[in-house]
């Protein structure tokens, strides 16, 4: 028998042992082994073992769980928290300053990343896109999206290709609705019935167009988008079955779209059933779903090989279709919609050119917050010394300047989700109406953006501030101390660094200030230039009677032309278009001069039917001839000088005869020139790609039914007069006036948005530098207080001083502005298809923001240098 | 300042510590309460709440290595410190006068 004493369970030890804490563990062993061995004496072994193990049982949860709240109370989140809060109480000023940097720079990247998305990145919400193309063709206008009568019939008979083709266009173009005492006009779009279920999209309420909506005969019927039922009906469910007034008679509403749903555009809110028989007067648009086993790239192929004959009445400018798959197009808002004068290529450019203004803004931001950081965590390197030599472990330290960043990037970040909100709702409202026509998604915020400047804002933070934790707690305390009662001394390195970080926000906002006068110029451009007419109180009238009106269009002209033509407020009126003409408004046509049998050539005309008065009201110069007269009845167009230039060099186009008609046979009518008016600039945001367009004016019918006036006002504020005289003479009708300002606004708002846009982040990008810039100055001048005085001590005078100071922000900021213009110069090549009246190499542009930037900033750096020439030595040094 | 309150078990300890004076160790704690109140009390239970009170400032710890002919490596004894012992007769107080007047029923004793 052993003389060895028992030995309790071992297992059951090394149990207990891994859940105690390693300070307990000797002691508590010590003591169970104590009672094991009073209990083998008194109960024997197997009765202390049964005890043992059920102590360990016992004692492992009670241990886990002392363990654990021992290291949640040596982690201390609590602790640190207080010591960060600690920490931004002590920034003061500055910490206020850190929230406002991020909540600009999110707000700013929140709202340009939102509308990207909206309008380039998120392609159209059309389940079946992948398995649809659409047809692209070049014209002088631009892009253009349709089939003639002869591919349509061609196309469609390739069952191998396409399992169908569904036309759709604006035909019916308008509704207008009547509500509350108002008629409101609402743009509608015809579609064959199958394509919705092509897309991929069916009614929320009621039910989808079929076959029979569209046949001879058949009760008119429409669908209507969410936001319309809403407007009608309170709900969109409550609007099925309504009756709507269309320019046709009665429509009954059988269907409601859903909420986001857009076809073509977010500006088409009824749709029509688009019979057969109207495909044989119109080249329609259409989206074509390709056949099982066919794809875009057989199809491509497929058209190339055999080229359509194509409508024999087309002239060969317009090139031939292009068959792109509709996920492909939605990426290119170019693809469903007819606005084929607007150049989207440039509205992608226009939102990526606004994204790259946003991200240079966060990086200003960003590099401001890392400026203020390294100043702030220089102030307080001591603080962490002497922390450090208390017991605080380097760690902890750690954690509480994260802590301090997480807070005031996540106050930055709420702040600018704020501003991103308000922001997002300002931009929608703001948008103009070229671009409002081809979005096709909602603009809704993006708090991804908010996420990412947040992350970018916490790593600046970061990078900032770390660095100088680490080392301080490193140092020795009593060193620390004596330099803390003291000016601090600042490396080289540092103080480089803070230059640097100076530089790099100098570089981004010459960039900025660059673009934004860029754009500044090339609106000013657009909107200043001769338009070819006197622009000035000029007003526009256009009157939509109801179709059930008492009153005939010809007598509400002529009643509107007296009451009008006699209103104090109103110096001239006539009757004709709106002005400057819009691309849009052109067609296409082959000439013939003098009866010539073979065509001069294919041209561009924007056609006009005009009163004889016309020019004369809207200001437009009859360089030869004359205007109609008002017995003139046909037979006399007035054309616009360049029209005259091209086709008669050497003159003597008044008096020639011309006729506007198709390749193969001439129009019925051929006219006499009669008159040489100066040219109507033709005016889009962005330039007509290619081609010629000449203005041809015909004399107005005297039936005609047409209700568009230009008026010359007696001043800008009689808009109002005019408006309630129109709808006094007619009930019930749509009234819209407009003056060159609403003109402006919708053929330029996309480029005024540009401006705006540059012109608000370059403001704050060079005040957020330049305010950055003074604090570096001022930090620089405290930290060298020291030195300063001794200078003046040995004789330094205050120009010196002033040198002193002054000559290092002259130097970096010449080179962030050297080097911000270099980078302005190659930005401003990708905006040039942008830019009207100013070239993206404008060297006045360039010279403008540099010296504006170096300007301010030695404007910033006076008042520090001031101050440090004023030093008193025998201050400062007993200070010290 | 009477010094924070304390819960049941931890006044059980202190008392333990207390009444054991320079003979105050784990296992002697932990034997003193088991027999007295009956409960059992487990060790690891015991060096959690020693480990509590000593953070609180009531206890304070001491090891000490064993006497020859014991097995086990140390010991760790407790004493009371003045904060602890005014938070013990705080508590114990409170439980009088919680206590005074009512006619309570005694507990059993397992």
């Amino acid at each position: 028998m052993s003389d060895a004493p028992p030995r309790p369970p071992r297992l059951a030890w090394h149990l207990l042992a891994a859940c105690l804490h390693p300070d307990d563990r000797e002691a508590a062993r010590s003591d169970l082994l104590e009672e094991f061995d009073t209990r083998c004496h008194r109960d024997g072994a197997r009765a202390a073992s049964r005890w043992y193990r059920m102590q360990v049982r016992r004692s492992i949860a009670p241990a886990l769980i002392g363990r654990l709240a021992g290291a949640w109370s040596r982690l201390a989140p609590g602790r640190d928290v207080v010591w960060a809060w600690r920490g931004l109480r002590a920034r003061g000023s500055g910490a206020w300053l850190h929230v406002l940097l991020v909540a600009i720079a999110t707000g700013a990247s929140a709202v340009v990343f939102s509308a990207a998305d909206a309008f380039v990145f998120r392609p159209g919400a059309y389940p079946n896109a992948d398995r649809l193309v659409v047809f692209q063709r070049t014209s002088p206008v631009g892009l253009v999206d349709y089939l003639t009568q002869d591919e349509l019939r061609e196309w469609r008979a390739r069952s191998d290709l396409f399992s169908a083709i569904h036309a759709h266009g604006m035909l019916t173009t308008m509704f207008y609705l009547h509500a509350g005492g108002v008629t409101d006009a609402v743009r509608a779009w015809d579609i064959a019935p199958g394509l919705f279920d092509a897309l991929g999209a069916r009614p929320r309420s009621g039910r989808p167009f079929v076959a029979g909506d569209a046949e001879p005969g058949a009760e008119p019927v429409v669908i209507i988008s969410a936001s319309l039922a809403r407007r009608l009906a309170g709900s969109p469910d409550a609007a099925v079955d309504l009756r709507l007034d269309s320019p046709s008679g009665p429509r009954r509403v059988v269907g409601v779209m859903p909420e986001d749903f857009r076809f073509p555009t977010a500006q088409e809110h009824i749709w029509v059933p688009l019979p057969e028989s109207a495909l044989a007067r119109v080249s329609p648009m259409v989206v074509a779903v390709i056949a099982p086993g066919a794809s875009v790239n057989v199809i491509r192929q497929a058209m190339a090989a055999g080229v359509s004959a194509g409508d024999s009445g087309r002239p060969s400018p317009i090139g031939p279709p292009q068959p792109t798959s509709l996920a492909e197009a939605r990426k290119d808002p170019r693809a469903l919609t007819n606005y084929s004068a607007f150049s989207m290529d440039g509205s992608r450019r226009l939102f990526i050119m606004l994204l790259g203004t946003a991200v240079c803004l966060t990086l200003i931001a960003c590099l401001n917050v890392a400026s203020l950081n390294v100043a702030a965590a220089l102030r307080r390197a001591h603080v962490y010394t002497v922390q450090t030599t208390l017991g605080a472990t380097r760690g902890s330290q750690v954690r509480t300047a994260l802590l301090e960043g997480v807070l005031l990037t996540s106050a930055g970040a709420a702040a600018g989700l704020c501003l991103a909100s308000a922001g997002t709702t300002w931009f929608v409202s703001a948008l103009p109406p070229a671009l409002a026509a081809i979005l096709s998604n909602p603009i809704d915020l993006d708090v991804r953006a908010v996420g990412f400047t947040a992350v970018i804002s916490f790593g600046a933070w970061i990078v900032s501030s770390l660095p100088i934790v680490w080392r301080a707690s490193r140092q020795d305390p009593a060193a620390a101390l004596q330099r803390a009662g003291r000016s601090m001394t600042l490396s080289r390195g540092t103080a480089t660094l803070r230059h640097l970080l100076m530089t790099g926000q100098v570089v981004l906002s010459v960039v900025l200030l660059a673009g934004a006068l860029l754009f500044a110029q090339s609106y000013t451009a657009r909107v200043g230039r001769d338009h070819g007419f006197d622009d000035r109180r000029l007003a526009f009238l256009d009157v939509v009677r109801p179709r059930t009106a008492a009153i005939r269009a010809q007598d509400l002209a002529r009643d509107l032309l007296d009451r009008l033509g006699a209103h104090p407020a109103v110096e001239r009126i006539s009757r004709g278009p709106q002005l400057p003409p819009s691309p849009r408004a052109s067609s296409t046509s082959w000439l013939r001069i003098d009866g010539a049998a073979t065509p001069a050539g294919v041209i561009q005309t924007f056609s006009y039917s005009v009163a004889p008065d016309f020019f004369e009201t809207a200001g437009i110069r009859l360089a030869q001839g004359q205007s109609f007269r008002a017995s003139d009845t046909g037979g006399g167009v007035v054309i616009d000088e360049a029209f005259a230039r091209r086709y008669w060099p050497t003159g003597g186009a008044l008096g020639a005869q011309i006729n506007l008609g198709r390749a193969d046979q001439p129009a019925a009518e051929t006219y006499e020139v009669i008159g040489i008016a100066s040219n109507l600039e033709a005016v889009s945001s962005a330039e007509v790609t290619g081609g010629e367009a000449f203005g041809v004016y015909r004399p107005l019918a005297p039936d005609s039914s047409s209700l568009g006036f230009v008026i010359r006002l007696t001043s800008d504020d009689a808009l109002a007069d005019v408006a309630a005289v129109a709808r006094s003479l007619a009930p019930g009708a749509l009234v819209r006036v407009r003056t060159m300002a609403d003109r402006y606004h919708e053929v330029f708002g996309d480029a005024r948005l540009a401006m705006a846009l540059t012109a608000v982040f370059g403001t704050v990008a060079f005040v957020v530098a330049i305010a950055g810039l003074y604090a570096v100055t001022a930090f620089l001048v405290a930290a060298r207080a020291r030195e300063i005085g001794i200078r003046v001590a040995l004789g330094a005078g205050r120009h010196d001083i002033r040198r002193l100071v002054i000559a290092p922000v002259v130097r970096f900021v010449g080179l962030g502005a050297a080097v911000g213009v270099v980078c302005a110069l190659t930005a401003a090549g990708w905006i040039r298809s942008q830019l009207f009246g100013v070239t993206p190499t404008d060297p006045w542009t360039y010279v403008v923001a540099a010296a504006l930037i170096l300007a301010t900033a030695v404007a910033a750096a006076w008042a520090p240098a001031r101050a440090a020439a004023r030093v008193d030595p025998a201050v400062t040094l007993r200070t010290e | 300042m009477p010094g924070p309150f304390l819960a049941e078990f931890e006044l059980y300890v202190m008392l333990a510590v207390t009444r054991l004076g320079d003979d105050a160790y784990g296992a002697r704690i932990r034997q003193d309460i088991e027999a007295r109140t009956g409960r059992p009390v487990s060790i690891g239970a015991l060096y959690t709440t020693l480990a509590r009170l000593e953070e609180k400032g009531l206890l304070t710890l001491r090891t000490a290595r064993h006497e020859p002919g014991q097995r086990g490596r140390m010991r760790r004894y407790c004493r009371v410190t003045a904060r602890g012992a005014e938070s013990v007769s705080h508590s114990a107080a409170m439980l009088t006068r919680m206590m005074a007047g009512l006619k309570l029923a005694p507990g059993r004793q397992r």
